[in-house]
């Protein structure tokens, strides 16, 4: 944007932002990594404050949590007490009646979610490639559901819902969508269905905004050779668009799902994973464990079970990447 | 969207009378066009942005006005009561306190030590960079979930919990990593050739970084202050767990105005634009740095 790009990164570059660093040929040795001693004690005198931090902050904790996920944590006299279980945690999500529609709703709000924010913003990222001024402050406006917070995103919504006072029943009375008010957020069968629009309004202009950016690097002679040769509106979509934007729209996908499993501040704020648990995402779940219940050595078992599933997709991610290169 | 009007240079030869009939019609398509734009262009805003513009209304909105059956939009229905009360209110006052300490800190302590790895993975050849920048990568796709947990357990048997060292440190769990990756992404294309001259000059590397090479890549560290400051304002999971009435910060006191018996909406919502303000400025004015680094935090814009 704006001759940005001469100095930072190139914007479709940038999504494999492992650029040459191919992540499975990590294993290999470095062309120069033997050469400069001297660069190696530098680099760990550079480095040391991060990774210390990171091991602190990041690795220790990793480790602590694999370990509390064997344990069950009970609270004496003000101290936590650990006391081992094996993997008496991990059996017992088996067993856990409340565990596995977790996972099914978990799996239902990440694919509405995906459906609505993708499609939405492919379609608002194809009206903003036009080069006009109205789409350039487009974009910018676009920006500001990005800089909301998600308690402040999903407060508005719950509000937009209410049940008496709500405009979302207001609007759709008055377009004959509903006869009465529902309370959107109350009742069991609306509710999650409620959250998801919640939570992927606010993707939507953010998942527009990358796809914009691969719009932008498809080169315009390429449209104007297609015209020449009699290609359509749709066909130059289907042909020319589609297959250039696979990449950003994969790196997309992948990613709007990581962020779907890991959703939170939208939904803890606004409904607890209630009425009833028709909210009650994985995430919410191993969150309530936690601190709701001080069951934290079940809710580390949780947690982990999410960070495989996260570690998958993350997986899935970098394969897509090499896919391309 | 629409078709690009190319102007026909055969019906121009024509006859001047034609061709002036030609180009008045072109000019009058061409404003159509950017009137239907314009009309497109607000129209699609509108909707987008609804629910926003529908949060500032009610914001300026007094109970009576906003608890009722049909929206109100009368202009003396408006008022700055809301405001005027919870710029009074000492607990929000003391959350944007303790938001802005903890997203500054937080962002400063990244950044500067991001650096400083940005560069090493950037410019520097050494065995086994590859293999621990895939390990840092690594650490941002982490849910934070699995964080929370056992750092609540740590920081509350080192007295860390409620303090401000322990939420900075918590969220430098995920700004670090993601600091060092974007600024070794800016730093990558970096015009590496000053350094060498620099240095010629008797720069130290460091010196050469601070003072030729970062002002270089300006635009990527405005973007990666965006960032790590919007994410760590807006953060919400670590901030609930790690803080007590005294350190909470402003998305821990918004989502208090929810309790059991009533949402109290009519202060909510001026809360809710007030902790918004910070990141809007942001936004307006460096709009554009955010849409390239948009693509850039494909990796991890959200926390």
């Amino acid at each position: 944007m704006d001759g940005l790009s001469a100095r930072g990164p190139n914007p479709v570059k940038t999504v494999s932002f492992f650029g040459r660093l191919n992540p499975f040929r990590i294993f290999s040795r470095n062309r120069d990594g033997l050469s400069g001693s001297r660069d190696s004690r530098f680099a760990a005198a550079l480095l040391s404050p991060a990774l210390i931090l990171i091991v602190l902050l990041v690795v220790v904790p990793m480790i602590f949590a694999l370990y509390l996920s064997l344990h069950k944590v009970d609270m004496v006299a003000g101290a936590f007490k650990l006391v081992p279980v094996g993997l008496g945690n991990y059996t017992r999500l088996l067993s856990d009646t409340r565990f596995l529609p977790t996972i099914e709703r978990t799996l239902w709000f990440t694919s509405l979610r995906l459906a609505i924010s993708l499609s939405v913003g492919l379609g608002l990222a194809l009206l903003l490639n036009e080069a006009t001024t109205a789409a350039r402050i487009l974009n910018r406006l676009f920006l500001i559901p990005w800089a909301l917070s998600f308690v402040v995103n999903g407060l508005m919504w719950k509000w937009m819902y209410n049940g008496d006072y709500g405009i979302v029943n207001y609007i759709m009375l008055h377009l004959g969508l509903i006869d009465s008010y529902k309370s959107w957020l109350g009742v069991t069968s609306t509710a999650l269905n409620a959250i998801t629009i919640t939570d992927a309004w606010k993707a939507i202009p953010f998942v527009a905004l990358v796809l914009l950016s691969g719009l932008k690097s498809i080169p315009e002679e390429v449209y104007e050779s297609a015209k020449v040769d009699g290609a359509g509106v749709f066909q130059r979509f289907w042909h020319i668009t589609l297959p250039a934007l696979r990449p950003v729209l994969l790196v997309t996908l992948v990613m709007q799902t990581m962020w779907s499993i890991m959703a939170f501040a939208s939904i803890w704020p606004v409904t607890q994973g209630g009425p009833a648990d028709s909210t009650m995402l994985l995430n919410i779940y191993a969150y309530q464990q936690s601190f709701m219940y001080l069951n934290l050595g079940y809710g580390s078992a949780l947690a982990y079970v999410i960070t495989l599933i996260i570690l998958m997709l993350t997986l899935a991610y970098m394969a897509v990447l090499r896919m391309d290169e | 969207m629409t078709k690009t009007v190319s102007p026909d240079f055969r019906s121009v030869e024509q006859s001047p009378r034609q061709a002036r009939r030609f180009w008045e019609s072109l000019h009058t398509q061409r404003m159509f066009r950017t009137i239907f734009e314009w009309i497109a262009a607000l129209v699609l805003g509108f909707i987008v942005l609804f629910p926003v513009l529908w949060l500032i209304k009610s914001s300026f909105q007094s109970p009576v006005n906003l608890f009722a059956r049909e929206p109100v939009f009368s202009l003396d229905s408006f008022t700055l009561i809301n405001y005027i009360t919870i710029l009074t209110d000492p607990t929000v006052i003391a959350a944007l306190r303790n938001s802005l300490i903890i997203a500054v800190g937080s962002t400063i302590i990244s950044m500067t030590i991001g650096v400083l790895s940005a560069y090493a993975f950037a410019r520097l050849h050494f065995r086994g960079r590859n293999l621990l920048f895939v390990g840092v990568l690594m650490t941002q796709m982490l849910p934070g979930i699995v964080l929370v947990i056992p750092m609540y357990m740590i920081m509350r048997r080192f007295g860390l919990l409620n303090s401000y060292a322990g939420l900075l440190l918590a969220y430098i769990s995920f700004t670090l990593p993601y600091c060092i990756w974007l600024q070794r992404a800016y730093m990558v294309n970096a015009p590496w050739e000053l350094e060498d001259q620099a240095r010629v000059d008797g720069c130290t590397r460091l010196g050469a970084l601070v003072r030729v090479i970062l002002p270089t890549i300006t635009p990527g560290l405005i973007t990666t202050l965006i960032y790590s400051f919007v994410n760590t304002w807006n953060e919400y999971l670590f901030a609930i767990v790690l803080t007590n009435p005294q350190t909470k910060t402003i998305t821990v006191r918004l989502s208090e105005f929810v309790s059991q018996e009533r949402v109290a909406v009519e202060l909510m919502f001026p809360t809710a634009i007030i902790a918004t303000i910070p990141a809007l400025i942001l936004v307006a004015v460096f709009g554009r740095y955010i849409v390239s680094g948009l693509t850039a935090g494909a990796l991890k814009g959200q926390i």
